[in-house]
């Protein structure tokens, strides 16, 4: 039961001091927007969202909350409905028809904490409008996902005055498609001939995404259909994932849970909106010409051989390496991913997953020449230091940050690294570094953009 | 048991071991002296191969009691088809230590033994 909806005993509102509205901590009166950010790591579906909420919603000072993000990773769905019972008892905390929207992501970093196994509530409270929206079985249909979703975001807030309006999407993210990977299809993709395999890959990528949902995310292409109605906006966000296994993502919207969906969240308000992004990898100089195949997320040649072959041997790695070391490869993998320019804006992708001789890629590539990049822990961790240098240090700010989640499995148990940046830079104020499969970036006026690796962050001025 | 060992306990049981990739964890120094949970709360692949890892084991704690106070803080070996992971407490000789599948993403794991070790040197330092 909905805490607010019953003002006269809800006991629960009771023990937690829920008064929304008559409890504001005096310090925080000046400021136009408030942020709470909690985490919880229960293993308690349940128990983890109420902790995670309480914890939120009186960073508040118990103001309604306006919108409400919530971010979990897959453990929770080891349980039957275990996401669903987390945001129920989310929802049980908020007022009705709060806009909630978030999804699984592979660990996120908070004042709090961090962790690779937990939940994280954000509240955003103050001097804002709000609008969400979901497409449901979004690899079916991306590019009606796209518009669909765009065009109702743009009506939800046409009534708002506010100048500065952002969105924050959240979209399933890669899954490895089941039926790839089963012994028959492993034992005829061995056998068919070149030409033959080309187009029964491109018919089981096909089938699998419209069909099983699952396979590519195609988050660009949803991006891209939805930056037609919102050329004025802000957006940030990523793909949803799981603990690097690539098998399963959920998205929220309110209490619902789906496996391949788009949510999104639509703010806008006066205050101001810094949005910038960072690329923290160094280039090899190693340049490679590419063959690209179904709808240009595949590469199935390389310099003329074919990809895996010709790639890696580029690495230094015999050809056998790879197929008899396949997890540890796709460890090594992760920390050199292979990149283009276009458009002036730099674009990189993990290169984990192959099939056949052919490397599979989660975002469109969009040139035929590929550099191999390295990944750099000490560029990312200079980056963050940069990017909060750079805010106004006479405001206040919550900032979220976007990475993808292979840097978590690169830094380990040095993440406590970032966390003490963090906390030193943003001087107290809230934020939350998340860890999902790539990143949404864009700016009024200008493209979106959709790549694994970047760094990025947005800040909203108290 | 002290109260504080039972924290610690509750840690490695209720924090650690229920994870998926967690085969067996353990608080220990030399001769496996410290806080071990029951050992049925280990996979049972572990307990196959149990007596052969506690005496390689005992060999590690030699050097971490050697190297801990040069701040050695980390120590890793792999095993056949595990990777036993020491996740030193600072200045001492004694160990969060871990036994894990050989292809578990690592870097995940870490995160978790890194927010456990934090945990037990709060709950150690506590007066």
């Amino acid at each position: 039961m909905n805490a607010l909806a019953n003002p006269l005993a809800p006991r629960e509102e009771i023990e937690l001091n829920l008064v929304y509205n008559k409890v504001t901590k005096p310090a925080d009166k000046q400021k136009k927007i408030k942020c709470g950010i909690g985490m919880s790591t229960q293993w308690d579906p349940a128990e983890a969202g109420r902790e995670a909420i309480k914890k939120a919603i009186s960073q508040l000072g118990y103001e309604k909350p306006k919108a409400v993000f919530v971010f979990t990773t897959i453990h929770y769905e080891n349980k039957k409905s275990g996401s669903k019972k987390l945001l129920k008892a989310c929802c049980e905390l908020i007022p009705d028809g709060t806009p909630l929207i978030g999804g699984t992501i592979t660990g996120f970093i908070c004042p709090e904490g961090f962790t690779v196994r937990g939940a994280v509530v954000v509240a955003i409270s103050g001097d804002l409008d709000c609008t969400s929206e979901y497409f449901n079985n979004v690899r079916s249909n991306p590019i009606k996902a796209g518009k669909t979703v765009g065009r109702k975001i743009r009506k939800g807030l046409s009534s708002s005055k506010k100048p500065n309006k952002v969105l924050f999407n959240y979209i399933s993210g890669p899954k490895e498609s089941h039926i790839w990977t089963t012994d028959y299809i492993k034992k005829i993709i061995s056998k068919v001939p070149p030409d033959l395999f080309f187009r029964f890959r491109d018919a089981l990528c096909s089938i699998s995404a419209k069909y099983l949902q699952e396979g590519v995310g195609f988050e660009d292409i949803i991006l891209e259909s939805m930056e037609t109605e919102l050329k004025d906006y802000y957006m940030f966000g990523s793909g949803t994932f799981d603990d690097l296994k690539a098998r399963r993502n959920y998205l929220f919207h309110g209490n619902k849970v789906f496996p391949s969906a788009l949510v999104s969240l639509g703010i806008s308000t006066d205050r101001e909106i810094v949005r910038k992004r960072y690329f923290p990898l160094t280039h090899s100089g190693k340049k490679f010409k590419i063959k690209r195949g179904w709808k240009n997320y595949w590469i199935d040649e390389i310099n003329g051989k074919p990809a895996i072959t010709e790639y890696s041997e580029s690495l230094g790695y015999p050809e056998y390496f790879i197929e008899a070391h396949t997890e540890r490869f796709m460890h090594t993998l992760f920390q050199l991913p292979l990149g283009f320019e276009y458009n002036n804006y730099e674009y990189a992708f993990p290169t984990g997953f192959f099939m056949g001789k052919s490397i599979l890629t989660n975002l469109q590539i969009k040139t035929d020449i590929v550099e191999l990049l390295y990944t750099s822990n000490a560029l990312f961790i200079k980056s963050i230091g940069e990017y909060f240098d750079g805010l106004d240090p006479e405001k206040r700010y919550f900032t979220l940050a976007m990475a993808i989640s292979t840097l978590i499995g690169n830094f380990g148990s040095k993440i406590a690294i970032i966390k003490d940046i963090l906390d030193e830079k943003s001087k107290g104020d809230p934020y939350l570094l998340l860890f999902g499969s790539g990143d949404f970036f864009k700016v009024p006026g200008s493209q979106v953009v959709f790549s694994d690796y970047s760094l990025s962050f947005l800040s909203i001025e108290s | 048991m002290s109260a504080k060992e039972e924290d610690i306990l509750k840690i490695l049981s209720e924090d650690l071991l229920r994870l998926e990739d967690i085969h067996a964890c353990m608080v220990a120094r030399k001769n496996l002296e410290g806080i071990v949970p029951i050992t049925d709360e280990f996979k049972a692949e572990i307990t196959e191969i149990w007596g052969m890892l506690k005496d390689t084991l005992n060999e590690f704690f030699d050097i971490i009691s050697h190297y801990s106070k040069y701040g050695l803080d980390k120590v890793t070996f792999e095993m056949g088809k595990y990777d036993v992971m020491f996740y030193i407490l600072p200045g001492s000789d004694t160990a969060l230590v871990a036994i894990v599948p050989a292809l578990a993403n690592r870097g995940l794991l870490e995160v978790e033994l890194e927010n456990a070790r934090r945990r037990i040197m709060r709950i150690i330092e506590t007066e």
